[in-house]
């Protein structure tokens, strides 16, 4: 084995906590636009750190650029990072060459958000579930078409299913398809980018449902990236909470939901809209401006613009991390 | 003329679209009206009618009218002509999208889109509908507002642009504002500003609007009175307090327990309450009440064979079940159980 | 909050639920879990043979029908072009030289369409040389569509300099003159049936390459791309099962009007000495052959004429048919 693939880590968990299952740390990506007269770089992550352990869902929330989904992407290479490691079950998947990446992230998969754009129109659904089995020689054959068949059912559909076609199906079973083709190579780790939000409000639910079915079934640990607060704080144990590319708290979910401490953080719960129609509508305090471009975001604390604490300081240093509670972490110099 | 009386009131409205695979009624019998000053929310999936039925109020549908009346200020806008229905348009019926990057024309400016709005519909020089528009502009909350006049859609963010797209949309002071799902595609901090703007503009300007939506978190931020839609139909209508404290219709109260998050019911181990199965497809209704594959109150004979109408019950409520007495003493147990 | 919506997210209303299973009010399962019985077969969209829904919209196309019948004819008179050809397209009589049509006053009813220089019989050799027009044609938009597909593929998947070098090779073809580029290769490698299909092929691979490389950039960034690269699979195997596959639609749609351009570039090399060698009949060989006797007998190249026109429309308004037919469905 590679030296540089060894996992380095003993001093950075505390001794009670498992071993984590995942470790981001440092994550960057940055990516170049423009031509070559006019080249600008957009941060789109910057220096995220977090850890799961095995059997967690973490619950990632983030605006639009906030880079949440960058962060999934990265975590399997699908994006190359420009910096940081990612260390799956003691291997850093960041220095793992092309090849040896293949096999690694195996058990490592995505779901994604639409339906339409995710499953290959030109293939019957049991061929799209049986690929993964056939490229990394699970089964092959009558096999394979045995097993994508018993997945169907597995995810709610039927046996006879298979010989068909993507588009015969509704957003809700295509998504259940797409499960179906990450259980088929037996992943220990989804990262669900945003799996129910192109659902209709009926589907959403069923579909959380058997994603909380699976992973307790298949000892799952999943990592749910999402926009929508409500999916989030009933999917996940703890939650991650980034803005414009970094992140600004992190807690278990009774310590992000229930006593927020990052001013951004709070004013997210505060705009999310309650289904309580006689709730006093405050029409003051709500977080005013726009998210800033990720091209030149702002110095120091990236909320900074925003924040109704914000101060002087704040444009001078980026908050690192601090512990608030053991477990919850927040990135705002402010008390 | 008395102002107690609706400003648009529709009546058994349908809209059918004849494809190659057969007729879908996209509308199939749609009722409700709209008092002066109130904002009525339309809630549904997709596929239940809702934006067909804001579109074919604006008389913007390619569809086949198959019926219904849609009075605004007591006159049937289906018997008006194309013409007639373009002095109304934009004038007293004004309208915004969901997305507010393709809703707006890239290659002019936003203050020649909005100037181009008023002189269309009001008498104005070029120099008043200006000020106008500057006007508009100040009035949804942006800043600067001379200086955006000369702005082009894309220098502009999405919250912005909705922005102007309402400031365009109100303009003309139209009695009706139709918003079909405003939101949606909006972050949820900028979500939230939007919202907090339609009810200032409304407080302000005391239009009606008709607010479309599928999000009954914003229903309740928004609405004074609430529709739901399903399949094409209205299968309940009430004052949206008492449809959050009472839902009635099997639907209403499937999507509200659905909800994830702490407002939603949760059966064992932490799993969701659903509404099993998908939505139908338009082509291949359901015999009978076209919910009654998905509803768990569902009686064989009863919902099955014959379509239940939306009947008037208590209180200001309107709704189509069969058995919404036996639901109302279910859920009243379940509560209660739940509740011990 | 709403007195029915209670937020606690703990109770397990079922497990204390003495409920009744004939009951339709009972609650439901209490896993949450989704059986196949509660998503219903009927709720599936509709099965249709894309075969049948092909022929259905062609048939509500009057131009693309009759194109269509029109190649199927073509097709049927070159398969049997021995058995439909009233003489030997090679036999010369010199009595009946340079005779009109049938329908002519001194025309000959033995020769429908009239003779040619040699007295040959137009018809006859206009039925032969659909053979040869439509080999060559054939040949060369499969040859070209390798060649285009294959490197429109590598381009667009694998981008950087890979992509920047080929398409600066495509931009380089599109921009030389094809029918020049044609006559000086020929000139240079002289003439022949292979050397005729490569010229043509020659002109047209830039076109699927150019189309196909922005299919595939298009086709890479879809999720199920991105799906099947953390699946683990392999670029042979993204590119044939899941790329290729995608590009088949704008693939057809080239090859249609591919087939319409190589066959009026097999008739012009043909005209100008260039192109088959002017024993075998083509259609560019009799226009060529008619040449010298044009002014004196204008049906010799009038009838292959109509038989280039009418089958590079033909190819061109199926094309333009399949345009329109992908663009709904893809």
């Amino acid at each position: 084995m590679n030296d540089s693939l060894a996992t380095p880590l003993a001093d950075t968990q505390a001794s009670t906590d498992a071993e984590p299952l995942l470790e981001v740390r440092n994550l960057q990506k940055s990516f170049a636009i423009g031509n070559r007269f006019n080249r600008k770089y957009v941060k789109a992550i910057q220096d995220v750190s977090f850890s799961m352990k095995p059997g967690e869902v973490l619950g990632l929330v983030g605006e639009s650029g906030s880079g949440k989904t960058t962060v999934g992407r990265c975590i399997v290479r699908l994006i190359e990072p420009t910096g940081g490691d990612v260390y799956f079950q003691g291997r850093n998947l960041a220095a793992a060459s092309k090849k040896e990446l293949r096999s690694l992230r195996k058990p490592l998969q995505i779901i994604f958000q639409d339906p339409f754009g995710a499953l290959n129109p030109r293939m019957k659904v049991g061929n799209i579930i049986a690929e993964g089995m056939k490229i990394h020689n699970i089964a092959r054959g009558e096999q394979a078409r045995e097993r994508a068949m018993e997945l169907l059912t597995k995810v709610g559909l039927s046996r006879n299913h298979i010989d068909r076609y993507p588009h015969e199906f509704s957003g809700g079973q295509r998504q259940r398809i797409g499960i179906a083709r990450v259980l088929a190579v037996d992943a220990k780790f989804i990262i669900a980018d945003e799996p129910v939000s192109a659902l209709d409000v009926s589907i959403q639910a069923q579909v959380i449902n058997l994603l909380q079915d699976l992973k307790e079934e298949f000892d799952l640990s999943m990592l749910c990236i999402s926009h929508d607060l409500g999916v989030v704080e009933h999917i996940s144990d703890r939650v991650a909470v980034m803005y414009l590319g970094r992140l600004m708290e992190i807690g278990s979910k009774s310590d992000v939901y229930d006593n927020p401490r990052h001013p951004y953080t709070q004013s997210l719960l505060e705009a999310m809209p309650v289904p309580d129609p006689d709730r006093p509508r405050r029409d003051e305090g709500i977080l005013q401006g726009d998210i800033p471009s990720p091209i030149n975001p702002p110095s120091g604390c990236v909320f900074r613009t925003r924040c109704p604490l914000a101060s002087k300081e704040c444009a001078e240093v980026v908050p690192p991390m601090e512990e608030v509670s053991p477990g919850h972490l927040k990135a705002c110099i402010k008390q | 003329m008395s102002d107690t009386r609706a400003l648009l009131d529709v009546k058994g409205l349908q809209v059918h679209f004849d494809t190659p695979d057969g007729v879908v009624k996209a509308v199939n019998d749609v009722d409700f009206e709209v008092k002066r000053g109130e904002t009525l929310a339309v809630v549904g999936e997709s596929g239940s009618g809702k934006s067909v039925t804001s579109l074919a109020i604006m008389r913007l549908i390619s569809g086949r009218n198959a019926g219904g009346k849609i009075l605004f200020e007591g006159k049937n806008l289906l018997d008006k002509s194309m013409d007639e229905m373009r002095g109304i348009r934009g004038n007293d019926i004004s309208m915004i999208f969901q997305e507010p990057m393709t809703s707006l024309n890239p290659v002019y400016t936003v203050g020649w889109q909005i100037i181009e709005a008023i002189t269309t519909h009001l008498d104005y020089t070029h120099k008043q509908a200006y000020e106008r528009a500057v006007e508009s502009l100040d009035l949804v909350g942006i800043p600067e507002p001379r200086a955006r006049m000369s702005n082009y859609p894309h220098q502009l963010s999405g919250g912005m642009r909705q922005r102007v797209m309402i400031a365009m949309a109100l303009s003309t002071e139209p009695k009706l504002l139709i918003a079909d799902e405003p939101t949606t595609a909006l972050d949820v901090t900028i979500q939230a500003q939007i919202l907090q703007l339609m009810r200032r503009l409304q407080r302000e300007m005391g239009m009606s609007i008709i607010f479309i939506t599928h999000d009954l978190a914003v229903v309740a931020e928004m609405a004074h009175r609430v529709v739901v839609m399903y399949s094409g139909n209205v299968v309940e209508e009430a004052p949206v307090s008492e449809l959050f404290k009472r839902p009635r219709m099997p639907y209403t109260i499937g999507l509200m327990r659905s909800m994830p998050g702490r407002y939603g019911y949760k059966t064992a181990k932490n799993r969701l309450e659903i509404i099993p199965g998908n939505v139908p497809n338009p082509l291949q209704l359901p015999s009978g009440c076209a919910f009654h594959p998905r509803c768990k109150f569902m009686k064989p004979g009863v919902c099955t064979t014959e379509a239940p109408k939306l009947e008037p019950i208590e209180d200001d409520r309107l709704i189509r079940c069969f058995r919404w007495e036996d639901v109302q003493e279910q859920v009243q147990q379940e509560t209660t159980r739940r509740l011990a | 909050m709403a007195t029915d919506i209670p937020r606690s997210d703990t109770e397990k209303r079922n497990a204390q639920d003495p409920r009744q299973p004939m009951d339709p009010l009972a609650p439901e399962q209490p896993t949450g879990q989704i059986t196949d019985s509660e998503v219903p077969e009927q709720i599936i969209a509709v099965r249709r043979n894309p075969w049948k829904v092909a022929l259905k919209e062609l048939y509500a196309s009057k131009a693309a029908l009759i194109s269509a019948g029109f190649i199927l004819l073509l097709i049927m008179l070159a398969l049997f072009a021995d058995v439909i050809a009233p003489h030997d397209p090679q036999a010369m009589s010199l009595i009946d030289r340079m005779l009109p049509p049938a329908w002519n006053a001194e025309g000959d009813m033995r020769y429908l369409l009239g003779t040619d220089g040699q007295g040959r019989d137009i018809l006859s050799r206009i039925i032969h040389a659909s053979q040869m027009t439509l080999m060559v044609g054939l040949a060369s938009v499969v040859l070209g569509g390798i060649v285009g597909v294959t490197l429109g593929l590598l381009a667009g998947y694998f981008g950087g300099w890979l992509d920047a070098i080929l398409m600066r090779f495509t931009d380089l073809q599109l921009a030389f003159p094809s029918l020049l580029l044609g006559l000086l290769v020929m000139a240079i490698i002289g003439t022949g049936v292979l050397e005729l299909v490569c010229v043509i092929a020659l002109a047209q691979w830039a076109f699927y390459a150019r189309v196909v490389r922005s299919e595939a950039i298009k086709t890479r960034e879809l999720e199920f791309v991105q799906g099947a690269i953390a699946l683990g699979a392999s670029n042979t195997r993204i590119l044939l099962q899941h790329i290729l596959p995608n590009c088949v639609a704008s693939m057809l749609i080239i090859a249609s009007f591919s087939l319409a351009m190589a066959i009026y570039y097999e008739a012009a090399l043909s005209f100008f000495g260039l192109g088959i060698p002017p024993a075998i009949p083509t259609w560019g060989n009799m226009l060529a052959g008619a040449r010298d006797i044009m002014l004196a007998n204008f049906w010799a190249p009038v009838f292959p004429g109509i038989a280039i026109t009418l089958t590079v429309l033909a190819f061109n308004l199926l094309g333009d048919w399949a345009r329109d037919f992908f663009d709904v469905r893809v």
